[in-house]
């Protein structure tokens, strides 16, 4: 196969696993956020969005948590380390392929915006880790 | 030594590769929104080579975008393809003088242009190849590919909806 669409494939991939890593990141600040800050239903609801709550209102239990404020803490606390640990995994998968094309100047900029993102999101992660250990997140 | 600089107006052209005696240069993007690059060489002629590649255009093509697009949660995450599917194939042999300069033009390709590329500068340049043209097979393969888009985003939207009427009928 040809080197230069080789290159082109490995950026596509790497653009997929870019744009997936936005998504987390943004689903971790917001999480993260709700948990700090106590901000409750309205920033989760419209982060998640229609479509996750369509689903989420039908696993049997989730309904509840809309209702009561301490248990969409709840939510918010226990997504913000899954969304983070796997926004790390897709912004290191972004990275790799990326670097496969990194002298075109389309991925420079999002090769330098995935590396921050694993940056934050080890903080984020390691951060809400050690407070849930302590039994204390605000 | 000589220098050629060479400035690359691309327009609305997207991912050209640009070989200067059989080797990839990267070109800089200057504070204009154009493409510059300097080469340094002991020799009195170059092989200046221009083409672009689509992802569509290898063996693999139906099965590597569709791949990409299940990965991408049925193009939801999934990176905009080219649509324009312009083809360009541009070689010269480029004289060089102390500070040779050359502007390399892309014009904004239409339907019924024909229009190529147009160089110019202070050197002498014997265009080899100048192909600049709309691939109509490249745009068949992306037609092929949209159906089978539709058709993937009928057949989950009807899974769905088959699995959330099996769960509230539990």
């Amino acid at each position: 196969m040809n080197k230069a669409l080789v290159k082109t494939y490995m950026s596509h991939l790497g653009t997929i696993f870019f744009n997936y890593s936005i998504f987390c990141f943004a689903m971790t600040c917001i999480s993260f956020f709700s948990v700090v800050l106590i901000v409750t239903f309205w920033v989760l609801l419209i982060a998640i969005g229609l479509l996750s709550l369509c689903v989420l209102f039908f696993v049997p239990g989730y309904t509840d948590l809309f209702t009561k404020s301490s248990g969409f803490m709840e939510m918010a606390l226990m997504l913000t380390p899954i969304f983070s640990g796997v926004g790390i995994a897709f912004s290191v998968l972004s990275l790799i392929f990326l670097l496969f094309d990194r002298q075109n100047p389309k991925n420079k900029s999002k090769i330098i915006i995935s590396a921050v993102f694993v940056g934050i999101l080890i903080f984020v992660l390691v951060y809400t880790l050690i407070k849930m250990k302590d039994g204390n997140v605000q | 030594m000589n220098t050629l600089k060479i400035s690359f107006k691309f327009s609305y052209f997207k991912n050209p590769l640009v070989y200067i005696d059989g080797k990839l240069i990267f070109p800089k993007r200057n504070n204009f929104g154009n493409y510059t690059y300097t080469l340094k060489t002991n020799s009195d002629k170059v092989n200046l080579k221009i083409i672009n590649v689509h992802e569509l255009e290898g063996k693999l093509w139906f099965i590597l975008s569709y791949l990409f697009f299940l990965i991408s949660l049925l193009g939801i995450f999934d990176k905009k393809i080219d649509k324009s599917c312009k083809k360009v194939q541009y070689e010269s042999t480029i004289d060089l003088i102390e500070n040779s300069e050359l502007t390399i033009e892309f014009p904004r390709l239409s339907k019924t242009s024909t229009e190529t590329i147009i160089s110019k500068g202070n050197v002498n340049e014997e265009v080899i190849t100048n192909n600049f043209y709309i691939d109509n097979k490249l745009k068949k393969r992306i037609k092929i590919l949209k159906i089978a888009k539709i058709l993937t985003w009928i057949a989950s939207a009807i899974l769905i909806t088959i699995i959330t009427i099996i769960l509230l009928t539990r």
